[in-house]
């Protein structure tokens, strides 16, 4: 009984925190009332982490769930708060490029832990290391753009596109030939070249 | 299949969400919604919360941080720049302009 109501109040919470999203969109797309929306979707996600905190799945590693947010929303707070408005855009970038990588940690930690992945899980999951890596390292390079740390001028070299064109050939080889073997350590191994890879493919 | 559907009305939400924005609203809603997109943070906080190996513990720690740092900087970004709002455009660009003094 007291698993189903934990349960029961995490999805209550994820519900409750669906609704400030969507409520808070729509207030970010009126000028009155974006800065309330903004802050109510912001609630609706604060919401969502303590739930996440007190979920079933969620059974260890307490502390380092708490250090890791701490210091990721420490950093990113502060950093926000201090720079120049001008710098607005490679913020927004950089923070961007974040939850990219989250998305591909997420993914390939996944597949290299879990037993019986069904092809739909696996599709998706090789999807979100290659679009996971993709956005990170190519966030990286608009942030260090925009910041001025690199040169605006595009980096080329000699058949560049030829390149580029093989290493995404590669990633789609081995998306396909780790969704086709399901789990095991061959494709486990295939989807870290993947991420390795779309990493590079990024920049 | 339940998640076929949620996908397909979320787009058409989302469409109807944005489609008539004010073109002020462009960048501060692109923030928002990329606040928003930190939602993968749970996905983290679960891999972290089910981590039994030191590996998976080291790679679900990092992606917590990146992802706390996605949420927390994208709401407080947007906020930055939402409070130009308050008063009439002339103002918000008198406030730009302050800003670039600091």
């Amino acid at each position: 009984m007291i698993e189903n109501g934990r349960d029961a109040i995490v999805d209550l919470a994820y519900f409750a925190a669906a609704i400030c999203f969507i409520i808070g969109l729509k207030f970010l797309s009126t000028p009155n009332r974006a800065r309330r929306g903004n802050q109510i979707a912001a609630a609706g996600m604060a919401v969502a982490i303590v739930a996440t905190f007190i979920s079933r799945e969620v059974s260890q590693n307490y502390i380092l769930i708490i250090v890791g947010i701490i210091i990721g929303a420490g950093v990113s707070s502060y950093a926000s708060r201090i720079v120049k408005m001008t710098a607005m855009p490679q913020m927004v970038a950089i923070f961007n490029g974040m939850g990219g990588g989250t998305a591909a940690l997420v993914s390939v930690s996944e597949f290299s832990s879990k037993p019986d992945i069904a092809r739909g899980e696996a599709t998706s999951i090789v999807l979100g290391v290659l679009i996971g890596s993709i956005s990170f390292s190519g966030s990286l390079i608009a942030f260090l753009k925009l910041q001025e740390m690199m040169s605006g001028r595009p980096i080329t070299f000699p058949n560049q596109k030829l390149y580029n064109l093989l290493i995404f050939a590669g990633i789609v080889v081995l998306g396909i030939a780790a969704i086709a073997l399901g789990d095991g350590t061959v494709s486990r191994t295939f989807v870290w070249l993947i991420f390795f890879a779309a990493l590079l493919l990024g920049a | 299949m339940m998640g076929a559907y949620v996908f397909l009305l979320a787009i058409f939400l989302g469409v109807e969400l944005i489609g008539r924005v004010p073109s002020t609203l462009h960048t501060p809603l692109m923030s928002g919604t990329n606040a928003i997109h930190g939602i993968v943070l749970l996905g983290a906080m679960i891999i972290l919360g089910e981590a039994d190996a030191w590996w998976l513990q080291v790679l679900g720690f990092l992606a917590v941080i990146l992802g706390a740092a996605n949420v927390f900087g994208g709401f407080v970004v947007t906020d930055r720049m939402l409070q130009m709002f308050k008063q009439r455009r002339p103002a918000a660009g008198a406030g730009a302009g302050a800003e670039q003094k600091k």
